[in-house]
């Protein structure tokens, strides 16, 4: 049985520090490990062999005893008696990456110097945190422009940007800000679903904008200039003659922001609804009804009571 | 009709001790494909190798999502190229034997 120097397996120096010794691990694992690797029976050894040096090298008190007795471990023994009088408790630590079939497999050196693993090795597992999900409320005014916001989730303070145009029920991911992980693994990512109330008079859909403007009976009939409300202030509109109730005008761009589409805007449809006079006076009945005989070739159709 | 076990997608993540929403990922890249019965999520038996070695890629050689993309990728070059190999080595010593 041969002395294996650990070291040399993992290509790091006697003095590597804990960090070294996990990055070079983790560096020849993606190079050898078996999924990246298949039907390579060298990379397999390969792998073996560096398992085997990180599940010393990455335990202090694997390490300690490995340091001291490494080339004479057919005393190491001695330094587990000597251990127990110093009243000692060996902590196991991890770093052995899970789920691999490989990693069992270790040489007769290191099961002279460390005995069974089963009963030595502890796995710390590495989870990823949890998901997180959040909802946003927020106005369609609040989503026009490009806004920053501070959250806050589970005590801890988000900067957020939240783009122009997100749609309600819209969701996005921020990642890493989950709960943290367990045994050094990854945060888990926050969702956050956006909540959009709309309290204004235009309807939206996608980047469209809908509303409907009421226009009386003689712009209608003869056209002219109408001031109309936009999202982002007040537009001057002509008004053709003869537009008839429920005609439909597009303004383009003055819909609502893109979605990550800097500056851009979908359009605004216009509907057109025409309000007829009320409490009409008896010259104004006189006139209507002189349109009305006009209109009909000199008859009236219209029936007065 | 063929039969298809399917597996929840649920206890499968229960069981690797992982987020479905890493499978969520995974099958929004083409990664890999799910099978929605009736709300629920499956992953096909036979997909499951599959999933298995993108979890130890994702969770234990900490490769991200691109990663896994660019490896999966590669790994089916080498196979291709293996059996082109192969197939190439059999004509070979079909020469060699006239």
């Amino acid at each position: 049985m041969d002395f294996i120097d650990y070291y040399r397996t993992l290509e790091i120096a006697k003095t590597a520090s804990v960090g070294d010794i996990k990055n070079a691990y983790r560096k020849l694992a993606r190079k050898y490990h078996p999924d990246v690797n298949p039907n390579n029976k060298e990379a397999e050894n390969k792998f073996k062999k560096i398992n085997e040096a990180n599940e010393v090298l990455s335990d202090p008190e694997k390490r300690k005893k490995y340091d001291a007795y490494g080339k004479d471990w057919k005393h190491s023994d001695a330094f587990e008696a000597a251990k127990k009088q110093q009243g000692q408790t060996q902590q196991t630590s991890g770093g052995q990456y899970q789920g691999n079939e490989f990693s069992g497999d270790f040489s007769d050196f290191f099961e002279s110097m460390f005995g069974g693993q089963s009963g030595n090795r502890s796995r710390q597992t590495k989870f990823r945190g949890q998901d997180l999900n959040t909802e946003l409320h927020l106005t369609l005014k609040d989503v026009y422009k490009t806004q920053q916001q501070t959250l806050s989730v589970n005590g801890k303070n988000i900067r957020l940007t939240i783009p122009a145009g997100i749609r309600n029920g819209q969701t996005i991911k921020i990642t890493g800000h989950g709960a943290p992980g367990a045994n050094g693994g990854p945060h888990g990512d926050l969702y956050i679903t956006f909540s959009i109330e709309n309290s204004i008079q235009f309807k939206r859909e996608d980047n469209n904008l809908y509303t409907t403007v009421d226009l009386d009976l003689y712009t209608a009939l003869l056209g002219g200039d109408l001031l109309i409300e936009t999202f982002d202030g007040k537009v001057k509109l002509k008004v053709a003659p003869e537009t008839q109730s429920g005609a439909k005008v597009k303004l383009k761009g003055k819909g609502f922001s893109m979605y990550k589409k800097d500056a851009e805007f979908g359009d605004l449809f216009i509907t057109y609804q025409v309000k007829l006079p009320t409490n009409l006076s008896e010259k104004e009945k006189t006139l209507f009804k002189e349109l009305s005989e006009i209109r009909n070739n000199g008859k009236s159709n219209v029936n007065q009571n | 009709m063929e039969n298809r076990t399917l597996i929840k997608i649920d206890h499968f993540c229960k069981h690797h001790e992982i987020e479905s929403s890493f499978f969520n990922s995974l099958q929004e890249r083409g990664l890999i494909q799910l099978v929605a019965v009736e709300k629920e999520i499956y992953i096909p038996e036979e997909h499951l190798p599959i999933a298995e070695k993108m979890i130890r890629l994702h969770y234990d050689l900490e490769i991200n999502l691109e990663g896994i993309e660019v490896v999966f990728n590669l790994l089916k070059q080498i196979n291709d190229l293996q059996e082109e190999l192969t197939i190439s080595k059999n004509k070979l010593r079909l020469l060699d034997n006239y």
